[in-house]
């Protein structure tokens, strides 16, 4: 009987004790989950077997040495609670829209996403001439991550890195979202200030992402990791 | 307060979450202080990336935060409680995310293995018990269970790591912690 992983019969795999151990386990698929969340709170028995469950394998995570979150998320927590914090509000938006826009159908979802630093005043259309622009990319925190400033006539992108630096063994990259068609890669943006040549065209309302990558770029020309910030370009003036 | 998640006094905890389910933001600044270090540690283990192991915590409490009420202390500690939400939260964020390359996740799953063989001294009775129970199950499903769990790998991440049917991999799971369960003298 013991752990030999034998079981005598179907029953025990059906039973409610393996839907609370699977529960804990994570494994559920969506629809089993909520049905599972809804009989925690309806029935007593299976809200104990879940509990023991989460008891029991409780040792797993025994040993992990805490790390003290950055201060963003405390104030990313704290906007929730007052209900005003657009991007972490749905923590879903962003991932959902970098799934996506991995799969290089980006325009759409990216222009759902909410970012605090693009609650600004949307523009319609862009101003005639030479003109420069600014973005700020922030991530789910809401906190800025980089400033750029785009110069048209001189064609250059300068780069300003106001948050943390890439992990050690990776490489940020910076990617022109246009409101339609594939990203476009703008070259790897790992240090703290950078004046880049710009080849392609932006306009505003364009968004610029910041996504983490294997050091040196992405390999591919798509983005290959998260997307950690974005932002939007609206006019310098 | 790094170490505190793990110091802290069970019942401290509790009067805290007694607190924060009467809506006491102070209260709810402490419980932080005192457990985001620890689950941040459990979900980054399931995220893929730092800012989605933020996003997950900030979702954890907020989520601790709207349902503490359903918090009962006679069923678990406040501590598995709240690991149980950060882990899901975790999840939920990862499943709505592109399939995980799993390559770097392989090498972590070894070290862990190799931690769970032998459990620290300072480890409680519980540890090694389960460190022990684990340890009976076959290899391929001693990793189902841990990468389950600690890396909130899927039945389908796992069905083809594991080149096993889905509906496979579902009863392999259950069937090995049902043995868990035997092993530890389940009730």
């Amino acid at each position: 009987m013991a752990a030999d992983g034998k079981v005598r019969d179907e029953g025990d795999e059906a039973s409610p004790e393996a839907e609370a151990a699977e529960y804990v386990l994570g494994t559920l698929d969506p629809r089993e989950r909520r049905a599972a969340e809804w009989r925690m709170r309806r029935d007593p028995a299976f809200g104990s077997a879940v509990a023991r469950w989460s008891e029991q394998l409780a040792p797993l995570d025994s040993g992990l040495a805490p790390v003290p979150p950055p201060e963003r998320v405390w104030r990313g927590i704290e906007a929730g609670l007052k209900g005003t914090a657009q991007p972490m509000a749905d923590p879903g938006h962003l991932r959902r829209s970098v799934n996506r826009w991995r799969f290089a159908t980006a325009a759409t979802a990216l222009a759902a996403v909410l970012v605090a630093a693009v609650a600004l005043p949307r523009l319609l259309s862009p101003p005639p001439g030479p003109a420069s622009y600014v973005a700020i990319l922030g991530g789910e925190g809401g906190a800025p991550a980089f400033v750029a400033s785009v110069n048209t006539a001189e064609r250059t992108i300068r780069l300003r890195r106001v948050g943390s630096p890439p992990p050690p063994d990776r490489s940020f990259e910076l990617w022109k979202v246009p409101a339609t068609g594939p990203t476009v890669s703008l070259g790897v943006a790992d240090s703290e200030r950078e004046l880049k040549p710009l080849d392609v065209a932006l306009a505003p309302g364009e968004r610029l992402a910041i996504s983490v990558e294997p050091k040196g770029g992405s390999p591919t020309g798509q983005a290959t990791g998260p997307v950690v910030y974005l932002g939007t370009l609206l006019p310098a003036e | 307060m790094s170490e505190a998640g793990r110091l802290s006094q069970p019942g401290e905890l509790d009067a805290l979450m007694a607190d924060v389910a009467e809506g006491d933001e102070t209260a709810f600044r402490r419980l932080y202080d005192r457990m985001a270090g620890k689950l941040l540690a459990i979900i980054r283990r399931i995220a893929g990336s730092e800012a989605a192991a933020e996003e997950a915590l900030q979702e954890t409490f907020l989520r601790i935060w709207n349902h503490a009420d359903r918090y009962d202390p006679a069923l678990a500690s406040a501590s598995t409680w709240m690991v149980t939400i950060a882990r899901h939260a975790a999840i939920d964020l990862i499943r709505r995310g592109p399939e995980r390359v799993s390559a770097a996740a392989v090498t972590i799953d070894e070290e862990l293995a190799e931690r769970l063989a032998g459990p620290a001294p300072s480890d409680g009775l519980e540890a090694r018990g389960l460190a022990r129970c684990l340890d009976g199950l076959e290899p391929d499903r001693r990793q189902m269970v841990l990468l389950a769990y600690c890396q909130g790998w899927s039945r389908e991440e796992l069905s083809r790591r594991f080149d096993r049917p889905v509906p496979t991999v579902k009863t392999l799971l259950r069937r090995s912690l049902i043995a868990l369960k035997e092993c530890l003298g389940g009730r």
